[in-house]
């Protein structure tokens, strides 16, 4: 009975597919936090996967992201969580019910996110590309 | 009925809290959220009385986070489910309670009750059955699985590029309440994993605790199932130990868990019983919302044990889960289990049984 668990467990773990692909092209990025003007992609994703709970000054990550209503929702969801904006918003709910995440903040519009992100030290969000104008201060670079 | 109305002016009192809203109450910025998870069940099963057919009222599940300043956390989950004894057949019971300081970047100190870290399922899912892939837990959480521990906790997550995390707990034992713990020796876990993609996590623990005396607290899981009537029970010191291993990879076209555990459990009288128990989860997204699925559920208590006593039993299920929505789901599981060995029991093959259940989150 050991032997066939242990060899289950062998197949599944071969039979595991590629990573999720992400396409941060597609979309925009705002943050306030001081010092980070600029992140890597890779960087960029971990953050917002839960990667990251304290900016280096201390402050706390405050991600903000656009609400299932908000046509940002789906390309969002598509080009940086690579899925859908149920499996989004499952993700981060699954994360907060196990006590390892703080709940993202979910707004409706450009402006919202924005908004908020400019009041909110450590606030980082993503916005689809092209649909709002983002002050200079808060523009963060995906290199 | 004392802890009833405690209780009712804790969740009125925790209402107030998030009444208040994301920001700038008492000036700070503050955000608070409450959910609740539930889920209704049907059965359709047949034994010696003859068939049944029973719509069941689930666990209800209350869950709020709040954050008290950018680097301390407040969760709390109060379940009221269902108990035959209580005057309105419901009891309600903090399940987890606890404050968390994130002193550094992805490094935390936890203290409070907390679903013990000891595998993946306790680690993940705790009550919200709309998070299970499948109907219920694996039968372990009845007999070897430390449900809860109450006391201090050292987390880390997400470190270096495999994603390493650690958990280690100092805590009241298995034989403790939460309110006492007749030792001064706490139990103890250990626990890691890592990450190496994302919905994968591969985990491995250990659990130690040495039991003032063999009564499970009402929390641990150990004693659930057990039929053997208190007074006949072994009383005496166990020292309990238990390693498991867990393997999860929830991915976009295959799903598979495995949880693995060996445990030991020692007493005076009759030596060290070793035990074992094998759970193995698959499912195969077929779209994202549906998902046909298969679990094995495995597990053998020593002819030796007096903790929980002798029991080889066999779980087979299959199932299909759909999806409404992250908040929503129906699962139809049909299932058979085996009874090769229990103690003060004939042996007996139970089902096969047809479950059905609404799980939902709001």
């Amino acid at each position: 009975m050991r032997a066939i668990s242990l060899l289950v467990i062998l197949l599944a773990w071969s039979w595991q597919g590629l990573a999720q692909q992400t396409d941060l092209g597609q979309l925009e990025f705002v943050a306030n936090v001081n010092g980070v003007k600029t992140l890597s992609s890779k960087e960029a994703v971990q953050i917002f996967r839960n990667g990251r709970s304290l900016w280096a000054n201390g402050e706390k990550v405050i991600i903000v992201l656009p609400s299932n209503k908000s046509s940002m929702a789906e390309p969002v969801a598509k080009h940086l969580y690579g899925g859908s904006v149920t499996a989004m918003q499952k993700f981060w709910l699954a994360l907060v019910f196990q006590g390892r995440a703080n709940p993202p903040v979910f707004l409706q519009t450009e402006e919202e996110i924005v908004a908020y992100i400019s009041k909110n030290p450590g606030a980082i969000g993503v916005l689809s590309r092209g649909t709002a104008s983002i002050p200079a201060s808060f523009q963060l670079t995906i290199r | 009925m004392c802890n009833k109305k405690h209780f009712l002016i804790y969740m009125f009192l925790l209402e107030c809290l998030a009444s208040f809203g994301p920001n700038d109450a008492f000036g700070q910025i503050r955000q608070t959220q409450f959910n609740g998870f539930g889920h209704l069940e049907f059965y359709w099963d047949r034994d010696e009385g003859g068939r049944q057919a029973s719509f069941a009222l689930g666990e209800h599940d209350f869950f709020v986070t709040s954050s008290l300043s950018d680097k301390i956390t407040f969760l709390g989950e109060y379940v009221i489910r269902f108990n035959s004894k209580s005057a309105t057949n419901f009891l309600p019971s903090i399940e987890r309670s606890l404050v968390k300081f994130n002193y550094i970047n992805n490094h935390s100190i936890i203290v409070g009750k907390v679903h013990t870290p000891v595998n993946y399922w306790n680690d993940v899912y705790h009550h919200g059955r709309v998070f299970f892939p499948v109907i219920d837990r694996p039968l372990s959480f009845s007999y070897f699985v430390p449900l809860h521990t109450l006391g201090l906790q050292f987390q880390g997550q997400n470190l270096g590029k495999l994603n390493f995390g650690y958990d280690f707990m100092l805590g009241n034992g298995i034989s403790s309440t939460d309110i006492a713990h007749e030792s001064v020796v706490p139990s103890v876990t250990g626990s890691v994993h890592i990450r190496p993609k994302e919905g994968m996590r591969l985990g491995f623990s250990y659990y130690w605790d040495n039991l003032h005396d063999n009564n499970p607290g009402v929390h641990s899981g150990h004693n659930s199932s057990i039929t053997i009537p208190d007074d006949q029970r072994y009383q005496g010191p166990v020292k309990f130990r238990l390693a498991s291993f867990s393997f999860a990879s929830f991915r976009e076209k295959f799903e598979f868990l495995n949880e693995t555990g060996f445990n030991t459990s020692i007493t005076d009288s009759t030596g060290t019983a070793r035990n074992f128990s094998q759970y193995i989860y698959a499912g195969l997204n077929v779209t994202e919302k549906s998902t046909p699925y298969f679990v094995f559920d495995y597990i053998d208590v020593a002819d030796n044990d007096i903790h929980v006593y002798p029991l080889e039993k066999l779980k087979i299920a299959f199932g299909y889960r759909y999806a409404f929505n992250y908040l929503l789901n129906v699962k139809v599981q049909l299932e058979k289990t085996w009874e090769f060995e229990h103690f003060g029991h004939e042996h007996s093959s139970f089902g096969p049984f047809l479950r059905v259940q609404l799980a939902y989150g709001f």
